[in-house]
């Protein structure tokens, strides 16, 4: 063979080599908004090998939806409050009590104020540098979906995940923990509230069940306790209420074969049992009530 | 002279080769959501000197979920889900990187998702975790 066209050939390969040794480099740099979707989360949320989910708010503004439960407008954050937010905590907190706000206000039909609440959720997202998420776009989006419940539940949900992989890139997981903690605190008072209202067994079950969801948020925000004032004062509250979920036994018995498929899908027929829940609740409600109003004031 | 050249060639060629299937990496995406409102942030899992991670999570009545777990790096790895008490409720191993679940409970359950890797080698196995819901129509 010809030793010059050899030699061509391995100068090629090495080019090859070289070339994916550069790609691999050129992918370790800052992720800018353009470059996130779901197909580059780089950043890994681990905590002595486990993660802790915490429900999307707007699972339970469906819930609500569902049982036929009309939105009750004077129990959600007044946007009056938005001008005492002035620390970068409190404005995380709010975001996410907004953001709640905001899917429960348009379970059903257009609420008149959903332009205000959108407005503050966008101004509140430019304060702490997610700009480049909540974008006039998105803003007019969300606005053009208030029609269809639905469709907005939809993208909402995409845009929270979005500014939630935006956060944890840019370095501001403990924003982001605000947030999230703000968002449950806000649709598990909303759901006491309803409670309170209606006295439904349903919404009573979801109440304890949020026990589970409580833990997972605590343990979320338990890597940042040291980081901030703010964030010890939070897991501290939430940890009080933690433990009036403590008085609460929870029971599951399954049938003969534990699931069945319907469809492909897997159906477990669970009954699940809560006991001593008399007092619980009474203590979680009130709980509940004292640190959400902390939040918003 | 040839001979040497030729064995050259061939080391490097079996070195690209070898780099270029040790950096084989799937890609993980939301496509498998779609049809589903994504249920919080996609989780992202790093086992770190272990065989097994653990996903808490809850699942409601009157909902659908699918549970997607997803590996850039480990093809085949085992999944189980049990109750909070430990019983399990499911027990299935995936082949190729990307598994996912479709559920749904007759009660509101807390349950726990684990992973295991089967080769300790994959100590270091990445996971990315999407959970996705829609109502259950009657």
């Amino acid at each position: 063979m010809n030793l010059k066209i050899l030699f061509r050939i391995l100068f090629s390969f090495t080019l090859i080599l070289v070339s994916c040794i550069n790609r691999e480099k050129e992918s370790n740099k800052e992720l800018k908004v353009s470059d996130i979707t779901s197909d580059s989360a780089r950043l890994f949320v681990t905590y002595k090998n486990s993660v802790f989910c915490v429900p999307s708010p707007q699972l339970i503004n469906l819930y609500l939806k569902r049982l036929g439960i009309y939105p009750v407008r004077t129990i959600i954050n007044p946007i009056s409050n938005l001008e005492k937010y002035t620390t970068s905590a409190k404005k995380a907190e709010n975001f996410g009590v907004y953001g709640v706000d905001l899917g429960y206000m348009n379970i059903f039909t257009v609420s008149e104020n959903t332009n205000e609440y959108v407005a503050a959720v966008s101004q509140l997202a430019t304060e702490l540098n997610m700009g480049v998420i909540f974008t006039k776009e998105v803003y007019d989006r969300i606005l053009s979906l208030k029609n269809d419940e639905d469709s907005l539940a939809h993208y909402l949900s995409g845009i929270f995940s979005r500014a939630d992989l935006y956060m944890k890139t840019n370095s501001q997981e403990r924003t982001c923990a605000l947030i999230v903690a703000g968002g449950w605190i806000e649709s598990f008072y909303l759901l006491c509230n309803t409670y309170n209202n209606y006295k439904i067994n349903g919404i009573r079950d979801l109440i304890f069940q949020q026990k589970f969801v409580l833990d997972n948020v605590i343990k979320s925000l338990a890597p940042f306790y040291e980081s901030s004032s703010e964030l010890q004062d939070m897991i501290d509250n939430l940890v009080e209420i933690a433990y009036d979920f403590d008085m609460l036994d929870f029971k599951c018995s399954y049938q003969k074969s534990v699931y069945k498929f319907q469809k492909d899908v897997m159906f477990f027929e669970n009954e699940c049992e809560v006991m001593n829940t008399a007092e619980s609740m009474k203590t979680i409600i009130k709980s509940i009530d004292k640190l959400r109003n902390k939040i918003i004031s | 002279m040839m001979k040497k050249i030729y064995s050259l060639f061939f080391i490097l060629v079996l070195t690209t080769a070898t780099y270029i299937s040790g950096q084989k990496r799937n890609v993980c995406n939301n496509k498998l959501l779609e049809g589903f409102v994504q249920d919080g942030p996609e989780y992202s899992l790093k086992l770190e000197d272990s065989k097994t991670g653990k996903i808490f999570l809850s699942f409601f009545e009157g909902f659908q979920y699918r549970l997607v777990i997803c590996s850039e790096n480990t093809k085949k790895y085992k999944i189980a889900l049990y109750d909070i008490e430990k019983k399990v409720l499911f027990s299935g191993t995936c082949e190729d990187y990307i598994k996912y679940l479709d559920l749904k409970f007759k009660s509101s359950i807390a349950c726990i998702a684990e992973i295991r890797v089967n080769d300790y080698s994959n100590s270091k196995a990445r996971f990315s975790i999407s959970i996705g819901f829609k109502e259950v129509v009657k």
